[in-house]
């Protein structure tokens, strides 16, 4: 059970991560946003944007200021699962010849998937287990990962030809999809003079540890939330739904596949999240409103007549938040 | 809330469905009434009482209430979060974060208790349809009908006592002597009772005014036309009328016929009349043969005016009228029930008919202003009105009198298809033909009285059954 003291160093916590990632990163508030919430909620993320925003260097700011191990993974055509997951290879110890396991980049705290769309979905399939169950299987062995563990993966909306779309498995374990935008001109002025004006950019120092991200973890769980607002989350939920009676008209027109549970499940963590980074003690409807378009708008799947038309899941998703009643 | 707000739907549902039956029983043609308005507001009462009791048993969630009292307060839910708390009894710490942030920010509670638009809207809805109801019915309540006085049952009790003997004495007027005017007997009016009810269901206007009273709108023109005018008009027409009238006696059947002054004077008066029996009985007046028929012409048109008689009260709160300014009628009491028929003074009975031996009937020679006044049966309203009676004993007197009739009736035709026991009427004016104590009744003229109404036959057999009636055990 939580005391105050958790509940203030959570609190004292998100505000020193907010200020050093925003010492690296410049502009980019809902997308760090929404990283350190992922982080506060044990999710992963999937980063979707064109190269050289910044994304890289987000989830390298985020590692060093949490203190943490930080792997990237390149994902290209011919990587292969044993590059991330590790491998048995042959050694000798004392004369005697044995397989031992050689630990893939997977084992780290903060994991960056670099154009997760690149890796055969082979390859993008061994994230699977390391992302939903912290484990890692080679051979007849399971390792477990290290606590924190995330995810952040990043792919490039444009460049399609050669890629993989992840598959809905694959999507659904990914607590948010955020996309990152195009910094404004002052902002962009901002990069350019921390890029050009000194050696490179620089990494924040650690200012916490992963027992610190532990307890904020925990502590996030327990911010309580009204159960007429677990029910208007599952109504929300519900609504992505074309065969649901409350769907909205273009929901039921365009949607294949509505958003699954584990959407309402990221939707209350995010929610919790959300509120315990905004100095709340309990979730408010502002709380769910923030998270809800990254948490659904990847677990909404068009059908023909929608990518044909070339429909915007968000403006489904505003349509399904505007006409849901919260009681 | 839930209960208001139940209670106003089901409200609203009841008024809706008492302004549809409303509506329907209007479209029927239903009589609506003072049951139908209590029976509405005691529906619509009781539906919301119901709706409250249902509003106030259904299962109140506290979670939801809390959650909208958060949303109407603006709180941040904290107040369903903190109860989410608590239910579980977990996490203390939370508990009294979220208790000092409420108390860094107090709830105005005014705003929860506020009734929203929702729980008001279904009251409004229901008062105005359950208005609209009470509207529809009051639009569709029929003309007031006003009791019948009981004119013949006064006149069957032979053997009166003093005081009944008196009908000054029962309506507070002059003591009055020497008549045989009696009381209303209780059974008699009982048996009345339902006759009247009946009348009054059955006859467009109400049978106060008299069974061969004016009834239809030509008539009330008429009334109109000539007592709304003033008496002046009304006076002059009979002043006219009953001088033509007296020359006709004087002159041959065959030679009479009108003046130039007459004519003249008739057509004024004639074009000053609304489209009526009597100003068409004027024009025939006018555009008739002299001779015998013109004077019939002149008679039925005395009937017709004498039933226009006005009954507004004078300056002096008597009754005005032709008898009053002839001199001939009593100085009314003001009283309204002088108006009624029947009731007025009985000294002005008319000495020749009446007697030991008399029979049912009123004295409608009298020129008491009660009979004339009151718009009640025809030929007494009639006649009695004008203050011709050939039996004036007293200035002022009116009433009823028991009569044998002595002459024969009517000059032609059955008069005793539109007579009938118990019917009053007047004796004939001075001047008229025939013996003393002798009644002209024209068949002609009865037949145009009845015509005048159109009084369907079953009306006319419910009339005649009515004063059959109220002599009913007496001679």
């Amino acid at each position: 059970m939580i005391n105050e003291r958790d509940l203030d160093q959570a609190s004292a916590l998100t505000q020193r991560l907010l200020g050093a990632i925003g010492e690296t990163i410049v502009g980019q508030a809902a997308v760090v946003e929404s990283t350190l919430i992922a982080l506060l909620c044990g999710g992963h993320l999937l980063l979707e944007g064109v190269p050289g925003l910044g994304k890289t260097l987000l989830v390298r700011a985020l590692a060093s200021a949490l203190g943490l191990r930080f792997s990237r993974i390149q994902f290209t055509p011919d990587l292969m699962p044993a590059d991330i997951l590790g491998t048995n290879v042959l050694s000798e110890d004392g004369g005697q010849r044995r397989f031992t396991y050689s630990p893939g980049p997977i084992f780290g705290n903060v994991i960056l998937a670099d154009e997760v769309n690149r890796a055969t979905p082979k390859t993008q399939s061994a994230l699977l287990e390391a992302m939903e169950e912290q484990t890692v299987t080679v051979g007849k062995a399971t390792y477990p990962l290290d606590s924190p563990f995330i995810v952040l993966a990043t792919q490039n909306p444009i460049e399609m030809e050669g890629t993989y779309p992840l598959p809905e498995a694959q999507v659904d374990r990914f607590l948010f999809k955020v996309g990152v935008g195009f910094p404004s001109v002052e902002e962009l002025v901002a990069i350019t003079e921390r890029n050009t004006e000194h050696v490179g950019h620089w990494l924040p120092k650690p200012v916490a540890t992963a027992e610190d991200v532990l307890s904020a973890q925990s502590v996030a769980r327990e911010i309580p939330i009204a159960r007429p607002l677990r029910e208007y989350i599952a109504r929300l939920v519900f609504a992505t739904h074309p065969e649901h009676g409350q769907a909205p008209k273009d929901i039921r027109s365009f949607v294949e596949y509505g958003a699954s549970p584990r959407a309402a499940i990221a939707l209350i963590l995010g929610a919790k999240a959300h509120a315990l980074l905004a100095g709340e003690p309990n979730v408010r409807r502002a709380d769910i409103e923030a998270v809800f378009r990254p948490a659904l708008v990847h677990r909404v799947i068009l059908n023909f007549k929608g990518e044909a038309e070339g429909v915007s899941v968000s403006s489904l998703l505003d349509q399904v938040w505007e006409e849901t009643p919260i009681l | 809330m839930q209960g208001l707000r139940t209670a106003g739907i089901a409200f609203a549902s009841a008024a809706g469905a008492v302004l549809v039956a409303s509506g329907a029983m209007r479209c029927a043609a239903v009589r609506p009434g003072f049951a139908l308005s209590a029976g509405a507001l005691l529906l619509a009462g009781v539906a919301a009482a119901v709706g409250w009791g249902v509003g106030r048993a259904r299962r109140v969630s506290l979670p939801h209430v809390l959650l909208s009292v958060d949303l109407a307060l603006g709180t941040g839910e904290r107040l369903s979060s903190l109860y989410e708390l608590r239910s579980r009894d977990a996490a203390p710490a939370l508990q009294r974060r979220i208790e000092e942030k409420l108390a860094l920010d107090p709830p105005v509670w005014q705003r929860v208790l506020r009734p929203r638009r929702a729980d008001i809207l279904p009251w409004g809805v229901g008062m105005a349809a359950l208005a609209a109801a009470l509207v529809l019915a009051a639009g569709g309540r029929p003309p007031t009908v006003s009791p019948v006085p009981a004119v013949a049952p006064a006149a069957t009790s032979r053997t009166p006592s003093a005081s009944e003997a008196d009908p000054s004495a029962r309506f507070g007027g002059p003591p009055v002597g020497g008549v045989a005017a009696e009381p209303v007997r209780p059974e008699q009016g009982a048996v009345a009772e339902p006759l009247v009810d009946a009348l009054a269901e059955l006859l467009p206007t109400p049978p106060s005014r008299g069974l061969l009273g004016s009834s239809d709108g030509a008539m009330e023109e008429d009334r109109r036309g000539s007592g709304g005018r003033g008496s002046d008009d009304g006076q002059a027409l009979s002043d006219v009328l009953s001088q033509i009238m007296s020359r006709s006696q004087d002159e041959a059947p065959q030679d009479f016929d009108l003046t130039e002054d007459e004519r003249e004077t008739l057509r004024d008066l004639a074009e000053g009349l609304p489209d009526s029996p009597l100003r068409r009985a004027l024009l025939a007046i006018l555009e008739g043969e002299p001779g015998d028929a013109m004077k019939d012409e002149i008679a039925m048109a005395q009937e017709l005016l004498g039933e226009l008689r006005p009954t507004d009260p004078g300056e002096d709160g008597t009754p005005s009228g032709y008898a009053v300014e002839e001199g001939n009628a009593s100085q009314g009491t003001g009283d309204p029930r002088d108006t009624l028929p029947g009731e007025g003074d009985v000294d002005g009975r008319p000495e020749g008919p009446a007697g030991d031996d008399a029979e049912l009937g009123t004295d409608p020679a009298a020129p008491g202003d009660e009979g004339r006044s009151a718009p009640s049966s025809g030929e007494q309203g009639g006649r009695a009105g004008r203050g011709e009676g050939n039996a004036s004993s007293s200035p002022g007197a009116a009433g009823l009198v028991f009569t044998e009739l002595l002459s024969e009736w009517g000059t032609s035709g059955d008069v005793w298809r539109f007579m009938t026991r118990g019917l009053p009427f007047e004796a004939p004016a001075a001047g008229e033909s025939g013996p003393p104590g002798a009644l002209s009744l024209k068949v002609e003229t009865l037949r145009a009285l009845l015509e005048t109404r159109a009084l369907a036959p079953e009306l006319q057999d419910l009339v005649r059954a009515y004063f059959e009636t109220i002599t009913q055990g007496e001679p």
